[in-house]
């Protein structure tokens, strides 16, 4: 056991940077996460990164609301799709892309706020199935003629080249960058909201609502916020990956994508806001393209889909029948393994 | 004058009236204990109190001001606390700091604009938090709790579950508490240590207090005035010793033959 | 407009002998099968497959035991394991299944018969009569009709063996109380397995059925999945009689807003038409029309 005078405030014992280590580590994973593109230097694994990147902030969202406040959704596909094309409608309207990328963001919010409203009465399951309505729906509406103006119905929708001011970011890495740090930007800030008292409260609604409610939390509220944010976060990667690959339909984001971003959350650890999410999504996303790497590497042809799918499926149910609470949970057992290596236990 | 106050209650679930009539009231300051056989609507009482049951008639004051209407977060923040009967209640995946921390929402001001306030701040603790984490701290002392500061509530015994919920309760700086059932299932030892709590809250703190107990000499001793319910009814109310010597209270708890021996 | 309501009962048929299947899953497991969807395509294209060589009673035979052997396994491998378990994580798990099965079946399809994906295959030897029979003016299709009365008889054969038989009573008891069940000798696996193992059969018939409506078999079969949902909702999850009236009121909904709605809200309004209704009803009466309502207690 460590010894000592550790801390004299509270402050320091709640940052979460504690110790000179820590700052080294941000510092570190940082660069690494900016610069790695600049050795490795394959278009095709930058790509993917973005596809993560952008992927992993649905995923951070659908943690608050499931993870954090226990909220099941299954529409997270849904606002992606309609944060893509708010976004893209923005900025051929005159919104600069970076501002047009969060107020997508904002404007979804308001839908899933709408989306969030039977969540006051339903719960579990029900909740479920309302929410597996409600990606059916916005599917079925992005998809109907009277929306073509929108989502550009049967064509690709173009979104313009992503600017900064008068700088205009064409290369991938330029792209990357620029994804990244909003990425990281937004993880950050719900890691905030995650350890204030507004956290506090969407964990008192996880645990057991009724208690909650009794208790001084107003549990319609922070269920509303939680559907908000997760709303939002899913809008924003929408609008991310929008500007990232200029071109979108409505099969760019399906009931599909719902599927994905659901199991980037159980995979990766629920409640695990940031670490778990983004795990969790390049676990997803990297796995079943390892596989399709591998089989056209062995010179195999079509079937790779097929395998995808099935070991999709075993990787879920391998997750939930036998590390239920997810690879950060997988990795903070191995850490411990390590830590006392020669013996297994104290 | 009283602090909180019940008004000629009813409260029907389908068929089954499980408050009839109804009135109740608490004093600043003092404790009250409320007992009753099982199923005397002791606990629906406390649940009308805190808001969660709404009643078909009658009325809520807290502090003069007709509360029926409230929803039950806003009395909590008005100073109503809770305990509750089943440890189920506790918030099992959070560390007993995290709960008593929560517990002290309710005296938190929210303000709409917290959710970005608290997103783009970056440095050590938000101002707000250090304070609400010094109040847990003191709860934490208050109610001894230290050595599991750490612990998540679901792996602590039961007995400790307990504690931990009437912290949580205290943290929110209740001027009245509701204790259902704070002592059922804990050890001799366990529930002389609760009573020195509820002491303590009462004449340190200054809690008016609300005592739903089956252990009848416990409630005798520590109340001032006791209230009996049964079948959703009041039967008597008064001082402790005036309160055991009432036919109907010894007929509910011994049984008629008992009481028309006696 | 006597057409649109023939056409409604007829589909709502189908939709309730899909609903049965969630509420046996439902009434054993306490969860929604999210795989029932990929399990019926699974059973559609088996039939398609297999019926030219064996002819359709064989091949009805060969996808209702193949879907009762793949219920039997994941009850066994996933569900069973799983008790305990928060409800959600083990609704998760079958979303795992459901992709298990879509790829276990693409690469059967596409090492066995050669198809690029799940594609649009007629039927070679259709399941139920074709054609359209007259009667006056109405004109009803066949299959439709000959789906409802197989759908209605499923329906009823189920009933009679939840009703009469010693193990549907068994089934019945664990369903309304386990506990009390477990302590009267109600073997708890058998009830479970053959639970899975009769829904396993009642989704390859829905799933066929459904698929005959288009005459062949595609990946549009998965929908039945998420079209029983509302059906379910609406009748209570835990009701097997209100599944049939829900299915009708449902399979109503559907072809009355194909009729009336499709031109307002454009094409397609009539498939999420019941979606929407359902939400709205969930919004007014949480536990469906026919579902029992929780008393919450602290």
């Amino acid at each position: 056991m460590p010894a000592g005078i550790f801390f004299e405030r509270y402050r320091r014992d709640m940052a979460f940077l504690k110790w000179p280590i820590h700052y080294v580590g941000l510092a570190i994973g940082m660069a690494a996460l900016y610069l790695w593109p600049l050795a490795a230097g394959y278009d095709y694994l930058l790509r993917l990164a973005i596809w993560i990147a952008a992927w992993s902030m649905a995923a951070a969202g659908l943690n608050v609301l499931f993870g954090l406040t226990g909220q099941i959704s299954l529409a997270q596909g849904a606002f992606m799709a309609l944060g893509a094309f708010t976004s893209i409608w923005l900025a051929t309207n005159g919104v600069p892309p970076l501002l047009a990328i969060p107020l997508a963001g904002l404007l979804v919010t308001a839908v899933g706020l709408l989306f969030g409203l039977p969540s006051l009465r339903l719960k579990e399951l029900y909740l479920l199935i309302s929410t597996l309505a409600a990606q059916f729906v916005i599917d079925w509406l992005l998809r109907t003629e009277g929306m073509a103006w929108f989502t550009g119905g049967a064509y690709a929708k173009l979104a313009p080249p992503l600017t900064i001011g008068p700088i205009t970011v064409a290369d991938t890495y330029g792209i990357y960058v620029v994804i990244l740090t909003i990425v990281v930007l937004h993880l950050a800030a719900l890691a905030n909201i995650g350890r204030s008292y507004i956290g506090r409260a969407l964990k008192a609604v996880r645990d057991r609502d009724i208690a909650a409610e009794i208790i001084g939390v107003n549990v319609f509220k922070y269920k509303l916020l939680a559907f908000m944010i997760s709303a939002y976060m899913a809008a924003v990667g929408g609008a991310l990956w929008a500007f990232a690959v200029r071109s979108v339909t409505v099969e760019s984001f399906t009931f599909f994508t719902s599927l994905e971003v659901l199991a980037a959350v159980l995979i990766g650890g629920l409640g695990r806001v940031v670490w778990g999410s983004m795990l969790g999504t390049v676990f997803i996303i990297g796995v079943p393209e390892a596989i399709k790497m591998a089989f056209l590497w062995l010179g195999v042809r079509g079937i790779d889909i097929a395998l995808r799918d099935a070991v999709f499926g075993a990787l879920i149910l391998a997750f939930l029948l036998y590390e239920p609470l997810g690879l950060t949970e997988l990795l903070r057992k191995i850490k411990e393994r390590i830590r006392l290596f020669p013996f297994r236990y104290y | 004058m009283p602090i909180l106050r019940a008004d000629s209650i009813l409260l029907r679930f389908g068929g089954v009236t499980a408050l009839d009539n109804v009135s109740m009231e608490v004093n600043k300051g003092e404790i009250v204990g409320l007992v009753g056989p099982n199923g005397a609507g002791k606990t629906s009482l406390l649940n009308v109190f805190s808001g969660f049951y709404r009643p078909e008639r009658g009325r809520v004051f807290f502090e003069g001001r007709d509360i029926t209407s409230a929803k039950p977060f806003q009395r909590a923040k008005m100073g109503i606390g809770r305990t509750f009967q089943k440890t189920s209640e506790v918030f099992k995946h959070m560390t007993v700091l995290d709960n008593v921390m929560l517990g002290a929402i309710a005296r938190i001001r929210e303000g709409p604009l917290d959710v970005i306030k608290s997103a783009v701040w970056w440095g050590p603790g938000v101002s707000k938090e250090e304070e609400v984490r010094g109040i847990a701290e003191e709860v934490i002392e208050f109610m001894e709790l230290y050595e599991y500061r750490n612990r998540l509530v679901g792996s602590l015994p039961y007995g400790l579950q307990k504690k931990v919920d009437i912290a949580r309760a205290l943290a929110g700086s209740p001027k009245v508490l509701l204790l259902d059932e704070p002592m059922a299932g804990l050890t001799r030892d366990e529930r002389e240590d609760v009573a020195r709590y509820i002491m303590e809250m009462n004449r340190v703190l200054g809690i008016s207090i609300v005592l739903v107990e089956h252990d009848l000499n416990l409630v005798m001793d520590l109340s001032e005035r006791v209230v009996v319910l049964n079948y959703g009814r009041k039967i008597v109310e008064g001082a402790p010793e005036t309160v055991m010597r009432h036919e109907e209270v010894v007929a509910a708890y011994m049984g008629t033959a008992l009481a028309a021996e006696r | 407009m006597i057409d649109v309501v023939v056409d409604g009962v007829l589909r709502g048929g189908i939709y309730a002998l899909a609903a049965l299947s969630y509420v046996i899953i439902y009434r054993a497991s306490k969860i929604v099968n999210l795989a029932y969807g990929a399990m019926a395509m699974l059973a559609a294209y088996l039939y398609w497959f297999f019926s030219p060589m064996v002819g359709p009673v064989l091949a009805v035979l060969i996808s209702v035991g193949t879907l009762v052997m793949v219920a039997f396994l994941v009850e066994r491998g996933v569900i069973r394991p799983m008790i305990g378990e928060p409800i959600i994580q083990i609704i998760m798990a079958t979303i795992g299944v459901a992709f298990l099965i879509r790829g276990a079946l693409l690469a059967f399809l596409i090492l066995g018969p050669r198809l690029p994906g799940f594609q649009y295959q007629p039927f070679e030897v259709h399941p139920l009569p074709t054609g359209i029979y007259r009667l006056g003016d109405l004109a009803i299709n066949a299959n439709f009709l000959w789906a409802f009365i197989a759908s209605l008889a499923s329906f009823g054969a189920f009933l009679v063996f939840y009703r009469y038989s010693l193990l549907g009573i068994a089934m019945r008891a664990m369903a309304n109380d386990r506990q009390a069940a477990l302590a009267l000798g109600v073997k708890p696996v058998e009830s479970y397995m053959f639970s899975w193992a009769i829904a396993g059969a009642l989704i390859t018939l829905s799933g066929l059925f459904y698929a005959s409506i288009f005459g062949g078999v595609a990946a549009r079969v998965e929908e039945i999945g998420i079209k029983a949902l509302p059906v379910i909702i609406l009748g209570g999850l835990d009701s097997v009689g209100g599944a049939i009236v829900a299915g009708i009121i449902v399979g109503l909904s559907e072809s009355f807003g194909r009729l009336y709605l499709d031109d307002v809200f454009g094409g397609g309004f009539g498939d999420v038409f019941p979606l929407i209704l359902m939400v709205l009803i969930m919004l007014f009466r949480p536990y469906g029309l026919f579902g029992t309502e929780r008393i919450e207690r602290v």
